[in-house]
């Protein structure tokens, strides 16, 4: 065992470097410096600093104020102060767990992929059902109220009886077959000529007149409304906050401070679970309207009749982007319908459609020319 | 004779015998800038210094570790010639990447508490591999200290959020305004407490840097700069630049001994209208060989003891860098981030020495106290004072 280093000296008062002569002796290090003088370093008072890693210097400090710091270059001096030190080895690092520190890196990559799979899959839309079931439905519908008066601004709502009416006896007819729940249900159409409808959390479901006129059947409106009242009864406006507060503060945990980074990996996140959002409306939306004897072939054939029309230029008609129309989705939808078991009833069978799906028509006219 | 402008760096070969013996004024045939020449002592004309800066290389070079037996001091500051430091950078990437990683394990199981102990842990790392004439750069910095730090800023947020919102429902939504002059306020101060924090953490030779700049000096510059840079559409930007550069540099401290900054907008003027210009024309690619020229400009003009930095960045090694890093980034989905920051500081390392000799003997250690909430702060603005 080498008992004799070389190695340099900082005293913390002055900015010298002072090459030193080192023994390591059982009471402590001893320090020779170039005046002659000699130090001694008891091992339970030092503390090592550096030398933990390949390419580092072995530094040790010893006192506070002014803190003095003795430096060697080669790693092996450490083999020798841990066999002097004896009972204070313990203060000093031991190279031969550096190999061990690959088997933690394993390990931790392994935990890391396993946690971070586990949470997305089950932790996060988990943890944000828990959070949404204890938002109270009344914030929910303060919070959509909002979403609403943004979307529906004066003068572009349409309250030409001629249609509310007949929606909101739909409406009806949908929210007796639902079961208990304690939203109060209410159907906006604003006069806009995009192809779109959307639940705002808390029971307020916008149609625009747009969507409307495509409808050729009160059948095909209710397939609408079912899906839609669906996102509102499951929450799915509340769990997608929660959803995407999460996945930011994971990843913001997981980056440090890549903010950038964050919001690329929340907005690939919240796109997919609203996915999976959209698949529950369309389930659960399809029981509603069997479960209320109306025919399915409404909601299918509205599906089928915009993924034809609008299916190649998505980004144009909202409803599309937001609500991807994807063949499997409808072939989904007509599988499901195969099990109704009752007959259904007609909605409206005194209710010229046309009239409705075109009565905020004068409304759209009347926006377009104050848009030119 | 080579000579070198100050100001542009543009540099050329002239006969020796052209400049008065005494001394004289050249003026740079690029930018016009008038500085004082003098004849060499040497009249064999040196190579360019920048391309290879190794080439002045004193007799009193720093004896190897383990030839320290017989123990002589070196005879700092006596010689009229500089010597050549050069900084070294040993870290490497797949060590980083193993403290990272377990890192992030440990921030994810205590829920991104252990971030802060994380951030110690890579600082202490890469300091510790970071060279310069023969002694390591430590960090002393700890976990508690930056959490604690962190939960202060939190709190000063959520308190100024609480205002500014609270004002703008209960009296006039316009308050929701105050946000903006908040940021150029609480912007330069987070910055001065993140560079009070990280340079009283920091020490070389055994002795600490500190930060002693003013949270108001750099209030008034950076919201007076910023004013100066939109009134002038930009042009002022140069000056602005200076003036923080300046700001920064001539309040830190090495132990008790002041940093310099000597440069000045004016040097950086023309470059900038021209940069302006290319970088447009080029789509932004020349962007890099003006900031590689700032920083070329900066470091010359920095300043210690009796030595000053020397820079060697060129633009294309830094456009190089740069888009190596991001190909990195992008086709590993992030997991080279350790490599890229290795690759980084290895880049700016050997682009940057130090000319003269240090005198030690006169440099004492002056640490200054600094509390780490400046730097929470600023890791919530995500913003980084960092000189370096």
């Amino acid at each position: 065992m080498q008992i004799h280093w070389q190695g340099h000296y900082l005293d913390g008062l002055t900015a010298v470097r002072q090459p030193v002569n080192i023994i390591l002796t059982p009471a402590g290090i001893q320090i020779a410096r170039s005046d002659g003088s000699i130090l001694l370093w008891p091992y339970h008072e030092i503390s090592q600093t550096q030398g933990y890693y390949a390419g580092e210097q072995v530094r040790l400090e010893r006192g506070v104020t002014p803190v003095e710091a003795l430096i060697v270059s080669d790693a092996a001096f450490l083999h020798s102060l841990r066999f002097m030190a004896s009972s204070s080895s313990g203060r000093f690092h031991n190279p031969v767990v550096r190999k061990r520190r690959y088997q933690w890196i394993a390990l931790a990559v392994i935990g890391i992929v396993a946690g971070l799979a586990a949470a997305y899959i089950w932790g996060i839309p988990a943890g944000a059902r828990i959070a949404a079931d204890h938002v109270p439905p009344t914030w929910e519908a303060k919070l959509g109220e909002a979403v609403v008066k943004q979307l529906a601004a004066d003068g572009s709502v349409c309250t030409e009886p001629l249609v509310q009416k007949p929606v909101d006896s739909i409406m009806e007819t949908l929210n007796s077959a639902a079961p208990q729940h304690p939203y109060k249900l209410h159907i906006t159409v604003v006069k806009d000529k995009t192809v779109n409808a959307f639940a705002a959390p808390g029971g307020n479901i916008v149609i625009f007149s747009g969507l409307l006129e495509q409808t050729k059947s009160a059948e095909e409106l209710a397939g609408v409304l079912a899906h839609e009242m669906q996102h509102v009864l499951q929450k799915h406006a509340t769990k997608g906050i929660f959803q995407n507060l999460s996945i930011t503060l994971l990843s913001a945990v997981i980056i440090g401070d890549l903010s950038v980074v964050g919001d690329v990996v929340r907005t690939m996140g919240s796109l997919n679970y609203s996915r999976s959002y959209e698949e529950e409306a369309d389930y659960k939306g399809m029981e509603l309207i069997m479960k209320a004897h109306i025919n399915p072939s409404g909601m299918i054939n509205f599906f089928e009749a915009l993924n034809k029309k609008y299916g190649n230029e998505p980004k144009l008609f909202r409803y599309i982007s937001t609500h991807p129309l994807t063949l499997d989705r409808i072939q989904r939808l007509k599988s499901q319908a195969k099990t109704a078991s009752t007959r259904p009833v007609l909605l409206l069978p005194a209710v010229s459609w046309p009239q409705v799906a075109q009565g905020c028509g004068a409304g759209y006219r009347q926006k377009t020319q104050r848009e030119e | 004779m080579y000579i070198q402008c100050p100001s542009c760096l543009f540099a050329d070969e002239i006969p020796e015998s052209k400049i008065p013996e005494k001394g004289g004024n050249a003026k740079c045939p690029k930018c016009g800038h008038k500085f004082p020449i003098k004849r060499h002592h040497n009249p064999t004309p040196s190579p360019d210094r920048f391309s290879e800066p190794t080439v002045i290389i004193t007799p009193e070079k720093q004896a190897p570790v383990h030839q320290a037996v017989k123990i002589s001091q070196p005879a700092a500051g006596k010689t009229s010639r500089a010597s050549v430091n050069k900084f070294s950078f040993h870290g490497s990437g797949g060590a980083l990447f193993g403290i990272q990683i377990v890192n992030i394990l440990l921030a994810i199981i205590t829920l991104g508490i252990y971030h802060f102990w994380g951030k110690v842990r890579v600082r202490k790392y890469l300091y510790s591999q970071t060279e310069l004439m023969g002694d390591r750069f430590a960090y002393h910095g700890a976990g508690k200290e930056l959490f604690i730090g962190w939960l202060k800023a939190m709190i000063f947020i959520i308190i100024g959020y609480a205002i500014i919102f609270g004002l703008s429902a209960l009296i006039h939504p316009l308050f929701t305004m105050l946000f903006y002059p908040a940021m150029l306020v609480v912007i330069p101060a987070a910055m001065v407490g993140a560079m009070r924090y990280r340079l009283s953490r920091t020490s070389w030779h055994g002795i600490r840097f500190s930060f002693r700049g003013a949270f108001k000096a750099a209030i008034s510059q950076y919201a007076g700069g910023l004013f100066l840079t939109a009134v002038t559409l930009g042009i002022y930007y140069p000056f602005f630049h200076a003036k923080m550069r300046h700001f920064w540099v001539s309040n830190s401290y090495f132990g008790n001994t002041q940093f310099q900054y000597d440069g000045n907008g004016r040097d950086l003027l023309g470059k900038f209208m021209l940069a302006g210009f290319l970088t447009i024309i080029t789509l932004g690619i020349y962007w890099f060989w003006y900031k590689a020229m700032v920083q070329r400009y900066d470091w010359q003009h920095t300043a210690f003891s009796s030595v000053r930095f020397q820079s060697t960045i060129t633009g294309g090694g830094l456009f190089g860098l740069t888009l190596v890093n991001l190909l990195l980034i992008v086709f590993t989905l992030g997991l080279a981030f350790p490599w890229v920051i290795v690759r980084s500081l290895r880049f700016q390392f050997e682009h940057l020495v130090l000319e003269g000799n240090v005198e030690f003997d006169k440099i004492k250690q002056d640490a200054q106290s600094a509390k780490a909430t400046g730097e929470g702060l600023a890791d919530f603005l995500n913003i980084d004072s960092g000189l370096v």
